[in-house]
This record gives structure tokens, C-alpha cells and sequence, in this order.
């Protein structure tokens, strides 16, 4: 189905609210399903599986050369990227990584916000699999696909915003879609008749 | 605009400051001013020359089918299409949970073609259960006032004009209930059209419907009237058709915009504070400004003399305000405006009124001075959006929020009375609505508008922090502060980004806040419903698409009936 990118961004942080997740890293679910859709790599099928997981403890092993995240879920993801954007640490190492599209667009929201260029390479060979800017960037997603220990670092960039903007909207999968509505409807509060006669401050008919 | 510029460099006077201006008390206090959005986009329309062009009338004789209005600008072609239908009384609600309206509206990009119009009357008649499209820019619904309608089209059906009096009280035909714009329900996002000039500009494409809609309220009510009795009709005179602006009733879903989009609420405090700046630096004013002064306060006496409601609290604010102005009026005279910053003293001396009067005093010394300010009303959008620095140093950070959210201090969260509220959106069609915490259930699902209390959390937390630690390794721990982390980061730029007041506590009532969004845009005639619910009146005294091109097309501040436009 053909959806605007502000129901994108706003449904998504919706669903990442009704998985647990704290509004300010919701606001990033949303912004990394905007990011998603308008630079083209696909749906955000897999940012929903990290939005489902829902909030978990972050474990980092700090040390000189490089922070080693314990996984790679959302939590660690957007910290990882934070910690990248302070310049002090220029390495960071993820292990387990399994949604990998999720993991990008949480990449891509950061790259928006600080301007930078996040880089994904394998730990095993060192090979590229992803570089994450704001419009885009490039990006290996089978071969990332394959592997699930990943170095991030970044490099600084100059902010351009310069994503892709739909004339006709954005076709989005109507059963993705419903799944991300139903979690976002979980935010709503079931209305009572105390909350429809004084919630919104007029009557129930207001007319004359 | 080099001159304003020029003026704004060698500003004396500095902007009031925050604590001062962003208070509800405040907030709820502020008027319409002509750098408000219906005021730019008259003179956006007016600049054009525009010419509005009725392509489509298929209505029957009660008043119920088609109509589709285009205009063309900047070598594009917008069409209001207006889709009439008899509506049940017993249906005819101003609530979002309305099911039903007299009349549905979309703003289309372009002219539609028949098949469009189809799609368009089936989805706009279910508004948001409707699907549409990016060529949409604005949806939007409205209802017959019942107090009014009728009785003009029975008016102008026996070859008379309707009392003025009804027309004074009431001063619209219909009145909308919503107008969605940016990606709702699919229709474009504002990302799509912000380049184009006219919609740059905050809010424009929403207006630019809602003005559309007023014409076609006139058009509407002529052609029942005539359809009734062709040999009798008489058209509605152009005076009170100028005066009928169009109605909108609002309740809280207005308000978290305010919280949720700081760096455009600064934007719009900054235009208003710096245009006030510019005014009270100027050391000498013309006689030619002087008279334009002069009348302009005539109006505004005449305006609140007809800005009459219902609730007792604001009328009595209307009837303080009322004394203040004649009094204003008074002190001002011709001699006193001829000795230097006439503008600066006219502030001061309205300083010991109420906020009301010397609200209103801003939006009259602004709307002399218009080349001195109009230029700001290009600066009121904003492509900003907040945005964490993680680099920042916890000490920093701290000294931000000791900076810019003292306000928090004098209150006490844990104080029941404090958190009483909580924002929510209802199931039920979405509506926004605000519950007590202590009676009701749902506050676990409540909308951050608890910044204060947010702010106080954050503080709190800080105080026993590292101050050399960075901001992104203290969220790796809090990650549930991050939200309220990047909202103070943003207020160290953009100082006019928060209410100062806790938005979650019983003494806080939200009717400030629409207050302050609806003057901005330009709604005059404030009717408070309850502390929750409003209704205005927009576009009251401009110019209608048959004037739209006039020398004084702009010339339309404080309307009142009567008034030679």
C-alpha cells in the first residue's frame, strides 16, 4: 500500500512505544523507518523484529583500541552509534547481528542526525558491508547477510538531508503495515464513557 | 528588507526573555499580529494577483453536491474540491469522534478530472477512515453553524440582508472541525511541497484551504437562497460577506504540537519577539504612520466591542482589556506619538495592564510598522529538527538545564496535584483528550507532555553524575532520559522552545496554549468552551477572491462590522 513518510515515522515510533521502548529511542525507530523507505533498501520488516524485541540491559567491554557490544539489538545499536559520533572512540565491535536492515536504518537515523558516514565491515576478513549516510550511502546487504560480527566506525560528513523524496508515496507491505498499526494501536487508551463525555473538553455534540 | 535588517542590527532594545514570554499566563494572552500565517498568505495571494475560478458548481437546489475551485501560482494549478451532503441534525457534531459532516473538502494538487472528484467525494466523505493520495495536499470537513446558516439563506430568499446582529454574534457560516495537512492519511508530505514558494512558509497549504472554504461558504449560501426564491434573492452584501470568516472548533489535539515541534515554536516566538524588538527601537515614527496608528486603535476598540462569549472568565478579560484600550487610546494622542520611540513608550505604558491589553498592544504598534517586520514572517518555518549531541559533556549539559529550565524548580512532582493530568490519545477515532491520573486508567500510555517533570527526572539523575562523562555513555544507562536529554540540548539554541509551565498539573489549562497556536495563526474572536475547547474565527474581515487582488488587500486587522474595506 502507498503511505506518506510521515505515517511511516510516526506509526513506527508509535510500535517501538508499545514494545517498551523509552519515546526518545522510539524516536529513533522512527526516524530509521523514514530513513528505510526513502534511501530504497527495502522495507523495515527487519527494524520491526528489533522493535519487537523490546528494550534489553546494554553490555559494553570498554577498552583503548575498541568497545565490544554484547549483541546487537537496538539498544546496543543506538548507543553503539552515539559512542561513534563523540569522535573519542573510533571503533566499535557488534557481534550477533541477525536483522540487518533494522540495524541500517538505525545506522541511517544517526548518520541524519550527526552527519556522519557509518562504515560496517567484517570482523573476520575486514571486507566492506555497509556505508550508512544520510541519503543513503553504499550498501552490501546479501554479503552482510552473512556475516554476524561486524566492525562500525565512522567518518564525519557534511549534513546533507539529501534523501530521495517521493512524488507518489511509498509503497509499503499492507501485512507489514497492519502488524506496525496494530502494535501502534496498543498506544491508543481504550475510551470509557467518562473519558468521552470530559476528555476532550466539549460535549458530545457540540453544535449550535 | 536590507533597511529591516539594517534595523535589527542597531536594535537598542533586546527581546524579552523567555521566562517572561513562554508562561501560559502569557501564551494564553497573545493576538493575532500581521505576522501572523493568514496575514501572509493574504499578502502572498494578494502579490500573485491570483484569480480564484469556480470550474465545477453542480449543486442542487438544496444546496448538496460539487464544487471544485482552482488558482493558479507559480505556474501551478491548485483545486479546492468541496463536496456538500445532507447531514442528520442529530449527527452534527464538532467532535473528532463526528462520523458524519455537512461538507468535506481536499485540496488537490492540480485540477482533478472526474474520476479524481469520485475518489475524492467517497474518501474525503469518511475523513480519516478515507485513503488518499500525495496529490492531496489538505483534507478537511466543516458544519453549518445552526445559528446562522438558515437563517441567511431564509434572509436572502425574501430579498433581504440577514441582521446584522447574528452576523456579529456568530461572524461565520461554517465551521471546521479539522484540517489535516502533512502525510495524514497519505496525502502529501509537507516534504513535497515545502520548496514551492507559497506553502514555504508554516501552515500555508492548510490556510490557503481553509480560505478556499470560506469563499465557497458564501458561494454556498447564495446559491440555497436563490434556488429558494429566484425572484426575490438578493446577493449577501459585500460588507457582511466580508465579515463572514469561517468558524473552527478545536480541542486539545491542537496542542501537543506546540511540545512536540520546539524548534518551530521558537521560530515563531523569535519572529514575534525580534518584530517587537525592531518597533520599540524605532526612535521616530511619521505622521503618516501615526494616523494609521490611530485608526488602527479605533478598530481594535471597535473589534473587542464586538468580541463577546460565553465564558465568564475570558469575558471578563475581554471587559478589563476593553477600559485599558480607551484608555490607551486616551494617552496615546497625536502629540504624545510625535515625541521620540513613540512605539517603546506606548509599550511601557500598557506594561501595568492586563497580559491581555499589552498583548494586544504588541499587535498594534506591530501592525504599523509592517516594512520594518514583514520580512520576519519568512523566518517563522523551520527544516531543523532536534537532534542529540552525544559528545556533550555531562557538566555542560547540566549547566543547560540550570540555565534554561529553571522554571522546573517551584515544582514539586511528587506532589499529587502536580501530575494530576495526563495527555492521551483515545481508541476512540484517535481523539486527543486529557484524563486525571488519579481517577482514570491509561497514564501509562500518556504523551510525553510532562517536560517539566521530565526535566526535574533529568536533573535529579545528572546530580549525582560524572560531569566529564559524555552524554551518549550516560544514555547507554538511561536510555528512558534521551528523549528529554535532546529537547535540552535543543533549548540551549533555541531559547523559545518550551512552555515554562507544567503542562501535567491541575492549574494548567490547555485553552492557553491553542490560544497562543491559534493566534499565530491569525484566529481572532477566541470562544473558550471549557479549559479544553475553543472556537475562533479565521480569516473574519479578509479579503474575499473578488478583492483578493486590491491595493489594500492586507489592510484587514482588527474587523469589526461596519468596517470600509
Amino acid at each position: 500500500m502507498i503511505l506518506s513518510i510521515n505515517e511511516i515515522e510516526m506509526t513506527m515510533r508509535k510500535a517501538a512505544l508499545a514494545c517498551g521502548w523509552a519515546f526518545g529511542v522510539a524516536e529513533e525507530f522512527g526516524s530509521a523507518a523514514r530513513w528505510i523507505v526513502m534511501s530504497g533498501i527495502g522495507d523495515f520488516e527487519s527494524l520491526l523484529s528489533l522493535a519487537i524485541e523490546g528494550p534489553q540491559m546494554v553490555h559494553v567491554v570498554k577498552s583503548t583500541e575498541e568497545w565490544k557490544f554484547q549483541g546487537s539489538g537496538a539498544a546496543e545499536a543506538v548507543s553503539a552509534f552515539d559512542v561513534l559520533a563523540c569522535g573519542t572512540v573510533t571503533k566499535i565491535r557488534m557481534n550477533q547481528v541477525s536483522w540487518v536492515e533494522g540495524l541500517l536504518g538505525l545506522a541511517g537515523a544517526a548518520a541524519m542526525s550527526y552527519g556522519m558516514e557509518y562504515k560496517f565491515s567484517s570482523s573476520v576478513d575486514g571486507s566492506d558491508l555497509a556505508a550508512v549516510r544520510s541519503d543513503r550511502g553504499r550498501i552490501y546487504v546479501p554479503r552482510f547477510h552473512e556475516v554476524s560480527d561486524v566492525f562500525v566506525h565512522v567518518t564525519p560528513l557534511e549534513l546533507t538531508g539529501a534523501q530521495r523524496d517521493s512524488a507518489s508515496g511509498y509503497e509499503v507491505n499492507k501485512l507489514l503495515w497492519n502488524r506496525v498499526e496494530a502494535l501502534a494501536a496498543r498506544t491508543y487508551v481504550p475510551s470509557t464513557l467518562q473519558s468521552r463525555e470530559s476528555g476532550a473538553g466539549a460535549r458530545i455534540s457540540d453544535n449550535e | 528588507m536590507k533597511e529591516a535588517a539594517k534595523i535589527q542590527e542597531c536594535t537598542e532594545i533586546s527581546l524579552r526573555p523567555p521566562d517572561q514570554v513562554m508562561r501560559l499566563s502569557r501564551l494564553g494572552a497573545f493576538h493575532p499580529t500581521r505576522l501572523s500565517f493568514v496575514r501572509s498568505l493574504i499578502r502572498r495571494l494578494s502579490d500573485a494577483q491570483i484569480d480564484v475560478v469556480p470550474v465545477c458548481w453542480d449543486m442542487d437546489a438544496n444546496g448538496f453536491g460539487t464544487a471544485v475551485y482552482s488558482l493558479e501560482l507559480e505556474g501551478r494549478t491548485y483545486s479546492l474540491c468541496a463536496f456538500s451532503r445532507y447531514l442528520d441534525p442529530s449527527q452534527r457534531s464538532d467532535r473528532v469522534i463526528a462520523e458524519a459532516w455537512d461538507a468535506t473538502f481536499a485540496l488537490y494538487d492540480g485540477v482533478p478530472d472526474s474520476g479524481e472528484l469520485a475518489r475524492l467525494e467517497a474518501n474525503s466523505a469518511k475523513q480519516e477512515a478515507g485513503r488518499y493520495l500525495p496529490t492531496e495536499i489538505v483534507i478537511s470537513r466543516a458544519n453549518k453553524s445552526t445559528r446562522l446558516f438558515d437563517h441567511v439563506v431564509q434572509r436572502l430568499s425574501e430579498g433581504r440582508q440577514p441582521d446584522v446582529n447574528q452576523i456579529g454574534s456568530v461572524g461565520y457560516l461554517m465551521r471546521t472541525t479539522a484540517v489535516y495537512g502533512n502525510g495524514k492519511f497519505g496525502i502529501s508530505d509537507r516534504n513535497r511541497i515545502k520548496c514551492r514558494a507559497l506553502f514555504s512558509g508554516p501552515f500555508q497549504a492548510e490556510l490557503l484551504a481553509v480560505w478556499l472554504i470560506r469563499g465557497f461558504t458564501h458561494d454556498l449560501v447564495e446559491h440555497i437562497a436563490r434556488a429558494r426564491s429566484t425572484g426575490s434573492f438578493v446577493p449577501l452584501a459585500g460588507e457582511l460577506k466580508r465579515h463572514l470568516g469561517i468558524g473552527n472548533a478545536t480541542g486539545l489535539g491542537m496542542a501537543p504540537f506546540l511540545v512536540t515541534h520546539p524548534i518551530l515554536l521558537n521560530n515563531w516566538i523569535v519572529a514575534r519577539e525580534t518584530a517587537l524588538a525592531r518597533v520599540r527601537s524605532v526612535e521616530a515614527a511619521s505622521s503618516e504612520t501615526i494616523r494609521r496608528f490611530r485608526s488602527a486603535i479605533r478598530k481594535a476598540i471597535k473589534h473587542c466591542a464586538e468580541w463577546n462569549v460565553g465564558d465568564q472568565l475570558q469575558m471578563n478579560r475581554i471587559a478589563v482589556m476593553r477600559k485599558e484600550l480607551a484608555q490607551l487610546a486616551r494617552l496615546a494622542t497625536k502629540h504624545w506619538l510625535k515625541t521620540p520611540h513613540p512605539w517603546h513608550r506606548f509599550f511601557e505604558l500598557s506594561k501595568t495592564m492586563s497580559a491581555e491589553a499589552q498583548e494586544l498592544a504588541v499587535a498594534l504598534i506591530l501592525e504599523v510598522n509592517g516594512p520594518l517586520i514583514d520580512d520576519l514572517a519568512d523566518q517563522m518555518s523551520s527544516e531543523e529538527e532536534p537532534r542529540l549531541i552525544p559528545a556533550m559533556s555531562l557538566g555542560n549539559l547540566k549547566a543547560i538545564l540550570n540555565d534554561r529550565y529553571g522554571w522546573v524548580k517551584g515544582t514539586d512532582y511528587s506532589d499529587s496535584d502536580a501530575v494530576k493530568h495526563f495527555w492521551y490519545v483515545s481508541e476512540e477515532k484517535l481523539e486527543p483528550r486529557r484524563g486525571n491520573r488519579h481517577e482514570e486508567s491509561g497514564s501509562e500510555l500518556e504523551l510525553r507532555m510532562d517536560v517539566g517533570r521530565q526535566a526535574a527526572m533529568l536533573h535529579t539523575a545528572l546530580a549525582e553524575a560524572n560531569d566529564q562523562e559524555s552524554v551518549a555513555e550516560f544514555l547507554i544507562l538511561r536510555p528512558d532520559l534521551r528523549h528529554v536529554v535532546r529537547r535540552v540540548q535543543t533549548a540551549e539554541f533555541y531559547p523559545y522552545s518550551e512552555i515554562h509551565d507544567n503542562l501535567i498539573g491541575s492549574d494548567c489549562r490547555p485553552i492557553d496554549i491553542l490560544r497562543c497556536k491559534l493566534s499565530i495563526f491569525g484566529a481572532t474572536k477566541f470562544d473558550p468552551k471549557s479549559n479544553l475547547w475553543t472556537r475562533i474565527n479565521l480569516f473574519q474581515g479578509a479579503p474575499c477572491s473578488d478583492s483578493i487582488k486590491d491595493s489594500d488587500a492586507d489592510e484587514w486587522a482588527f474587523p469589526y462590522l461596519g468596517a470600509s474595506h
